[in-house]
């Protein structure tokens, strides 16, 4: 997929002034949030399962050269294949050279984000390879010509009434005042359409939650059971995987999938957890002939090499973007990629280039609620920050922006002449606040007093009030 | 036709070089059960009877699986289905013929069938969980593919948490190779990607009925 988080900064000013899109997003926190905290209290051992989980990740990352190839071993024990694919090129490559083996027409389609990653969709269709998407939402944004705005809730940005629209677009054989303001109205219809794709489709390709070395198996957790019909149904089954969701046993999953669901939509467990295992065995009456595994680094490697090695612990919950302030402001699509909110934040950058995700790791207010939340405990904002500080070093951070950071550098490193030059400005601004004591315009900070308050200071800069305090009862 | 790249010496030699030089964190073994995944007994049975409804699973309960036909067609009329079923191989042996109007078909499932019934090989009372494996007794079609998915599944083989799962799969891998599929089935199919509001029937079944069986499973009984 496209990197367009270039244009972060003119696609926020969008997305703030969108009121349909605020509606939608308020639906979407409304629900997951309270569905989370309940899930979590409804288990007390939910931190112990965090820490042990981590462990796992940790101990994993530190040997997946290992458990990869113990997976590899197994799958073709199974009677599957495993591809291996350095980069998107490679991926899409080893993809379309997989269906033409196949003699693949057509294509269902599991949610699978490594696969957006890779533009996939547009690649086969450029070959003349029809994908469809099965997922609810991933269907709505394909008819729609859009990315998904959210990893588990890809058309969480629009209402029903955009979605009934874009249904009587798209589904014309049907009867066109047919009622179609429910939610069920719609999920029925979309199932409806979708029925008998999957039986007709040639190929299914999914993605995977994780991959367990122990058994060779992939796995998917949905709760539509559209993956399983994809995958079950069609003649040839390609799975597509990232390489940091190995994981060594299925006891080690059973962890995983523990934080997963809470995390994720605040279910103790998923509808449809499945592990697929290869082929169909001989006397089997269903599953597919053929059983592919697409393992894809693109740009892994080196966040397991660099600094960026903690986020390869994501296990693409979204539990981040549901508690983000920023993200239910703006929505998916302003970040410009397929992963959005904090964890898009690290992972744009760290995967598709610094260059190309400039804004990404500034445009937070470090709250902290990603962290918090994070069942992996990922220290987004730390990441965010070595990211910022990288920009700097790598002169991406816009020139301005650079000398007003040495300005700011040089007087903090100087602490009388901080003190002095704080203690002053703290007077004149104290002096030239008018009677609101509020200031609506400010040099070099004019946009951001725009639409915010800044509070003119009173009684002295913070050190003179401390000084001032010491030796009174704050001990 | 094209070649694909084959990228794995390159892919392991970068994994290697990003490990080399590290300290390397050990596994932190099995967990220590949560309590809700420690349950025994009737205890153990209650909580996967409230996890599985709590999930808009509806429940019956009866004592051995020659019961089964009968306890199936019963429901089905009660609820005003179709009495023509698709059944899991592993049942062929059961006398179907005993309750009257019901048409028996033994096979995986074609989207044409309304109602399907198949055998739990495990099940987990932490989520009231099923636990299903592909097989040429218990196809996967009929997991998914019905309006209706039937499911029974012997109370011996409810375990207390997933781990209990993972055993019995480790127990019947000791014989057979690994099943082609797993599925894990918590309830019947469900979305909310229409503005994060749950909807029943996404794609999979509209509805999940479990079986109880005192009785030990075909699966434990001829492996």
């Amino acid at each position: 997929m496209e990197v367009s988080s270039q244009n972060f900064k003119e696609n926020v000013h969008q997305a703030v002034d969108d009121d349909n899109l605020k509606g939608a997003m308020g639906k979407l926190t409304g629900a997951l949030r309270p569905n989370r905290a309940k899930a979590v209290a409804g288990l007390p051992e939910f931190d112990d399962l965090r820490d042990h989980g981590i462990a796992i990740k940790m101990h994993t990352l530190d040997h997946i050269d290992t458990y990869l190839e113990q997976f590899e071993e197994n799958v073709i024990a199974n009677g599957g294949h495993v591809h291996w694919c350095a980069d998107e090129d490679s991926a899409r490559q080893t993809i379309l050279d997989l269906c033409r083996q196949h003699d693949v027409k057509t294509v269902t389609k599991g949610k699978s984000m490594v696969t957006e990653e890779l533009g996939l969709n547009d690649f086969l269709d450029q070959h003349g390879i029809l994908p469809l998407e099965t997922d609810l939402g991933e269907y709505i944004i394909q008819l729609r010509g859009e990315s998904p705005s959210h990893i588990i809730a890809p058309a969480t940005h629009l209402q029903r009434h955009d979605i009934a629209q874009t249904f009587r677009d798209a589904h014309q054989h049907l009867d066109p005042n047919r009622p179609m303001d429910t939610a069920e109205a719609l999920t029925e219809e979309a199932r409806q359409e979708l029925r008998e794709k999957y039986g007709a489709a040639d190929a299914g390709i999914t993605g995977a939650n994780f991959m367990i070395a122990e058994t060779g198996s992939t796995i998917i957790v949905t709760n539509e059971g559209n993956g399983d019909l994809t995958q079950t149904l069609a003649k040839t089954h390609i799975v597509v995987a990232s390489m940091e969701k190995i994981l060594p046993t299925m006891d080690d999953a059973g962890v995983m999938l523990r934080l997963l669901a809470r995390s994720a939509t605040g279910q103790d467990m998923s509808v449809y957890t499945t592990l697929s295992s290869g082929p169909r065995r001989p006397g089997d009456l269903d599953g597919p002939d053929a059983f592919h595994v697409v393992i894809v680094d693109n740009g892994r490697s080196k966040m397991l090499a660099g600094s960026e090695r903690e986020m390869l612990r994501c296990i693409r919950c979204s539990a981040c973007l549901n508690h983000c302030p920023v993200y239910s402001s703006i929505g998916g699509h302003a970040y410009g990629w397929v992963y959005s909110g904090p964890m898009g934040k690290v992972l744009t950058p760290s995967l598709a280039g610094l260059d190309q995700a400039r804004d990404l790791p500034n445009a937070s207010s470090f709250c902290g609620k990603c962290q918090e939340v994070c069942p992996m405990r990922i220290p987004l904002p730390k990441l965010m920050r070595n990211l910022r500080a990288k920009q700097v070093e790598q002169k991406i951070t816009p020139l301005k922006q650079r000398m007003y950071l040495s300005l700011w550098a040089s007087l903090a490193s100087r602490p009388k002449l901080y003190r002095m030059v704080t203690g002053a400005m703290t007077k004149t601004l104290s002096r030239l606040a008018g009677q609101r004591r509020v200031f609506r315009w400010m040099p070099f900070v004019g946009e951001w007093v725009k639409s915010r308050d800044l509070v003119a200071p009173e009684g002295g800069s913070f050190f003179d009030r401390y000084k001032a305090s010491k030796g009174d009862d704050h001990a | 036709m094209l070649e694909a790249r084959n990228d794995r010496a390159e892919i392991f030699a970068r994994l290697k070089a990003a490990n080399t030089d590290r300290k390397k964190a050990p596994h932190p073994g099995a967990i220590k059960p949560p309590k809700r995944a420690n349950q025994k007994g009737q205890a153990k049975l209650d909580q996967f009877i409230d996890a599985a409804t709590a999930q808009y699973a509806t429940i019956d309960d009866v004592t051995s699986f020659d019961d089964l036909p009968n306890a199936i067609a019963t429901w089905l009329r009660g609820q005003n289905l179709p009495q023509d079923c698709v059944i899991a191989p592993i049942l062929n042996d059961l006398d179907w013929s005993k309750s009257s109007g019901f048409a028996p078909k033994f096979g995986a499932a074609t989207t044409a069938d309304m109602v399907g019934v198949s055998v739990a090989f495990s099940g987990a009372a932490e989520t009231g969980t099923v636990m299903m494996i592909a097989n040429e007794a218990t196809p996967t079609t009929l997991n998914f593919v019905p309006d209706v998915e039937i499911i029974a599944i012997s109370k011996k083989d409810i375990q207390a948490g997933l781990e209990g799962c993972w055993e019995q799969l480790r127990q019947w891998k000791k014989n057979n190779p690994m099943p082609r599929a797993v599925n894990f089935i918590t309830g019947p199919s469900r979305t909310a990607d229409v503005e994060a509001t749950m909807v029943l029937g996404a794609h999979g079944p509209r509805r999940l009925h479990l079986i109880l069986v005192d009785e030990a499973s075909p699966w434990r009984k001829n492996p």
